[in-house]
């Protein structure tokens, strides 16, 4: 052991304290040596179901992101009063008392004017934020919140469906059982993202016991490069290869649990020609043939083994078919050959790899895990970012569903399972329970979510009042109209009663994450008014008029660090855990953590009452941790309200900050909770034609066209804007992906990674197929141009490899960073999301997710000028 | 061998009961035989305004559920209140959270009967999330 006496002979101060990572939301428990109140190094806890001890290289590396003499340690103010591209702010310092009142005067003006005016928005990164400005948004009573760029690339399609068909916001496979993997675009287990760390062992640990991984992408990185085989296709066309899969499970080979069908899907109930659901007159409920009786009657009046999937049928007078008979019959266009033309994917491998994955789901087989028999189906099909980074992506994440659906392999043994969406809770208290389950017409309803905005039932498309337009498009989480070139023009159109004026934004730098900074920046310079709470002076932060320097997550508190369970708590047997994030060092200069800012600024405006109430709704307090009133708790105070309120007295913040978390083992009916829950999820879409219909209704007489192809009860492949481009020389579809070495546009800065990065020959470069780059002439490590068909260009340097798909080019990560705050990040890699447009006609018609691949030529650098 | 899903496991039926739809106009008969009970509504957040008192007092008689109490709100209050808290159909929104006597509850739960006051707490939180 080292001997940390100094000269003196004294012996130094030295712990290691217990919390948690904010190098990305996998916020994986951690372990941070102090000494002499300096923190000299960060390991993962072992005690800790989130990472399990482990860390990537990013938690390890936050000791360089903490002590960066870059970081803000004072309230700056600018003084020059036009915003734009490359404009100097002219920062002064100023007090923080100068700060919020400047930043109140402007809140109490717009909240006396229309609350509504304020838009909050912060970064995905920091999960500390989460619940500190869900309260403040709520107590000031504006409803635009927003999650910038992490916000809107990486989840309107995801969430959607994982909460649709598991209960929880996102999947994985279950790595202890699972035998057979598809990931569709997806790195769990193999870079950055929910319960990161925590996967990473799993996931090897499956590979070591011969679970058998195909990753399906464009680009064999971090995932594909651990798989058994890589499948590189078309960037886009995740849809075409699952649904050709499909085809092949249900009229190749005949395979898939009909009983599941039955029990667990809508695929019983009946349809008519107007492709809904044949109700009950009486009851209203949807029907279904029983074959027992030869007749239709109400779902929940017949056993699901009586339950007709196939045939045609005759109820007073309307024909009518079982939902699976549609989808059977919608599959038959969708053949290998169909999807070769799509996805580039060979028909045969095709074949094949559906074979592989409909065999081995071991239909109709269970297992026992500790003492209780279960359904056994060890295959899973995962999507995430790549698939969900286009216009078409509901209809990828729900051809990709259908994979397990069909072989009923979600939610059981092996199968795909969804982050925790079932919980007995905290046994002690009864605290934190939360189940799935049916509504009146059978369908699943999520037992907890991450918001408000529940993936079913969907929302009664109306008139917005949102700045993003969700309440109009109501299958869209995160929307790009906050900045798109058109969002005057559609806020014009659906008659929006106000105007954005004022912006808190916590730690987002949306100028790179978004889209093209020219249309991001258009919009930042409109507000009136903007405060950015951050650590480094970013891109964005140049557009703000106060600056805030906010504490890191080495210095921060968070009672929450992984709840809800379905974002980053492991799925899967083991263990509940509920960690904390507590402060090792304290705030260094003029820093402030930014819950207590919050707190104070409520206080200046008088909104206290409002925000402890927003605490006790969000938080769930019970007496008699509620709070009261408007007495100005301290954000220790509220922390250890919502411990004690949850684990009892004796569990405080004090008790949290002493042992770091809190654990108690998993039942296999909470893991594997599909068989003892009756409700049902759709593999027949019957609910979006009404939605539809309200929103065309509102839409078309403002002369505004939805495609109702986006709308249909059953996934199909729509392609991409990128798919129709026919523009000689724009040959190659651009995309993004996740470098594990970074987190959004934040983690270049850190001298660690960045070196690092500058090792790996992806990190900071683009990446082109080594025979597609040698037909163009290029030899590795080349500058070229990338252009997209609009025109605009970014520079990088090839790096030639067989990794990627033929037609793919790929840049890692959201580099390529400009300004002057974060000098180890500036003038690295490529700022690929300049390449992306920012309007309507780029965003999905369904969940607004923004088309993230783009049509491009690429020359020399010699050749090319701007 | 192929084992039925729902003979796995002793399913019971969990099915909950659809959230009460609120009636835009008080149902008939609303003041039945029994004591009055007096309601205190604290609105919070957007739900709140300079011309809200704080807490707003309602009397309300025989058995009721929350929906009756958001219908008597919305009559005080007008459209601009009923439009934030439920939707065309009368279903109360997911993000309008209601505590009654502190305890988070749904539209169709019923408020205890008596002389007692309640104490009713509305506020609305933001819808999304995202990443």
């Amino acid at each position: 052991m080292n001997d940390m006496s100094d000269i003196n002979g004294q012996a130094a101060k030295d712990d290691w304290v217990p919390t948690s990572c904010a190098l990305c939301y996998g916020s994986c428990s951690i372990l941070a040596h102090r000494v002499d109140d300096v923190v000299v190094k960060i390991e993962g806890n072992p005690d800790s179901a989130v990472g399990k001890g482990r860390l990537c290289g990013k938690g390890v590396s936050g000791i360089m992101t903490h002590y960066d003499p870059n970081r803000l340690t004072v309230p700056l103010r600018r003084t020059n009063p036009i915003k734009g591209l490359g404009e100097d702010p002219g920062w002064k310092e100023i007090s923080w008392d100068e700060a919020l009142e400047e930043v109140s005067a402007q809140l109490r003006r717009v909240r006396a004017e229309d609350p509504r005016k304020l838009v909050v928005q912060r970064t995905t990164t920091v999960t500390a934020s989460r619940t500190p400005f869900l309260t403040f948004t709520a107590a000031f009573g504006t409803p635009n919140l927003s999650t910038a760029g992490g916000g809107l690339h990486c989840g309107n399609g995801a969430h959607l469906l994982s909460g649709l068909m598991h209960g929880s916001w996102s999947v994985v496979p279950d790595f202890q059982y699972c035998n057979y993997s598809i990931f569709f675009g997806a790195s769990k287990g193999h870079a950055a993202g929910h319960a990161s760390a925590s996967n990473m062992g799993m996931a090897a640990d499956a590979r070591a016991r011969g679970m058998k991984m195909v990753v399906v992408d464009p680009m064999c990185n971090f995932a594909a490069a651990k798989a058994t085989e890589w499948v590189p296709l078309r960037v886009g066309t995740d849809a075409a290869l699952a649904l050709a899969m499909c085809h092949v499970m249900v009229h190749e080979l005949g395979i898939y649990d009909s009983p599941y069908l039955q029990a667990k899907t809508n695929s019983p109930y009946l349809i008519g020609p107007d492709q809904r659901y044949v109700r009950d007159a009486a009851s209203g409920k949807p029907q279904v043939w029983d074959l027992s009786v030869g007749a239709a009657r109400p779902f929940s009046d017949a056993k699901a083994a009586d339950m007709a999937l196939t045939g045609d049928f005759e109820v007073n007078g309307v024909r009518c078919q079982p939902a699976f008979e549609l989808l059977k019959r919608h599959l038959r266009k969708h053949t290998p050959e169909w999807g070769e033309e799509i996805t580039t994917v060979p028909a045969a491998d095709i074949r094949r790899i559906a074979g592989e994955f409909a065999h081995e789901a071991r239909i109709g087989s269970t297992i026992v895990v500790e003492g209780v028999t279960l359904p056994y189906r060890p295959v899973a099909a995962i999507a995430f970012r790549g698939s969900q980074g286009h216009m078409n992506s509901v209809y990828n994440f729900f051809a990709i569903a259908l994979l397990n659906q069909l072989v009923g392999a979600a939610d059981v043994v092996g199968s795909c399972l969804g982050f925790n969406p079932a919980s007995n809770g905290f046994e002690e208290t009864g605290r934190l329970r939360y189940m799935p389950h049916a509504d009146a017409d059978g369908h699943m309803l999520t037992g907890t979510w991450m918001g408000y905005h529940l993936p079913y039932p969907i929302a009664e498309p109306r008139m917005p009042q949102k700045v993003g337009l969700q309440d109009l498009f109501v299958l869209g989480l995160i929307s790009p109209f906050l900045d798109s070139d058109d969002n005057e023009a559609m806020w014009q159109k659906f008659e929006l009663p106000y105007r954005p004026e004022v912006m808190i934004n916590f730690g987002a730098n949306m100028l790179m994450s978004i889209a093209n900074k020219d249309s991001v920046a258009r919009s930042l310079a409109k507000y009136k008014f903007m405060v950015s709470f951050d650590i480094f002076l970013t891109e964005t932060t140049a557009f703000a008029d106060i600056v805030l320097p906010d504490c890191g997550h080495l210095q921060t508190l968070d009672s929450r660090s992984n709840y809800p369970f379905i974002f980053s708590l492991p799925a899967g047997m083991g263990e509940w855990c509920w960690p904390i994030r507590q402060p090792v060092v304290p705030p260094g200069g003029g820093q402030r953590r930014f819950q207590d800012v919050l707190l104070e600024l409520a206080d200046r405006i008088g909104i206290r009452s409002d925000l402890n109430a927003a605490y006790n709704a969000s938080m769930d307090l019970v007496a008699p941790y509620r709070l009261q009133g408007d007495h100005k708790y301290s954000f220790e105070e509220i922390c250890d309200a919502e411990l004690k309120s949850n684990f009892g007295p004796e569990r405080g913040l004090d008790w949290f900050k002493e042992h770091g978390v809190l654990k108690w083992p998993k039942k296999p009916e909470e893991v594997y909770w599909r068989p003892f829950v009756d409700a049902r999820v759709p593999i027949y879409w019957e609910f979006l034609l009404p939605v539809y219909e309200k929103i065309d209704a509102i839409a078309a007489p403002r002369g505004f066209k939805i495609p109702v192809e986006y709308y249909q009860p059953l996934p199909d492949f729509l392609p991409c804007l990128s798919h129709g481009c026919k523009v000689p020389g724009f040959d190659l579809y651009a995309f993004y992906y996740r470098d594990i070495l970074h987190t959004n546009s934040f983690t270049m800065e850190n001298p660690w990674l960045d070196e690092a990065a500058q090792l790996d020959p992806f990190s900071y470069t683009v990446a082109i197929n080594a025979d597609t780059g040698r037909k163009k002439g290029f030899t590795d490590g080349a500058w070229i141009w990338v252009e997209n068909e609009k025109g605009r260009k970014v520079k990088g340097r090839v790096h030639l490899t067989q990794t990627i798909h033929p037609e793919g080019l790929g840049v890692a990560a959201c580099a390529g960073h400009w300004g002057d705050g974060m000098p180890i990040a500036k003038g690295k890699g490529v700022f690929f999301n300049d390449l992306l447009e920012l309007d309507w006609e780029h965003s999905s018609p369904i969940n607004l997710n923004l088309d993230l691949c783009a049509r491009v030529k690429v020359t020399l650098a010699e050749e090319g000028s701007r | 061998m192929n084992v039925r899903w729902d003979s796995v496991v002793d399913c019971v039926r969990q099915m909950e009961p659809e959230g009460q739809r609120v009636a835009r106009e008080p149902p008939s008969g609303f003041a039945t035989a029994g004591e009055p009970v007096i309601i205190k509504v604290w609105l919070y957040g957007t739900l709140a305004s300079d011309r809200v008192e704080r807490p707003i007092q309602l009397e309300l008689g025989g058995d009721f559920t929350v929906a009756a109490v958001i219908c008597e709100l919305g009559r005080r209050l007008g459209e601009d209140f009923l439009r934030q808290v439920i939707d065309a159909e009368g279903r109360k929104f997911n993000q309008c959270l209601v505590f009654v006597d502190g305890v988070k509850v749904d539209a169709n739960v019923m408020v205890r009967r008596g002389a007692a006051s309640v104490h009713v707490e509305m506020i609305l939180l933001p819808v999304i999330e995202g990443g």
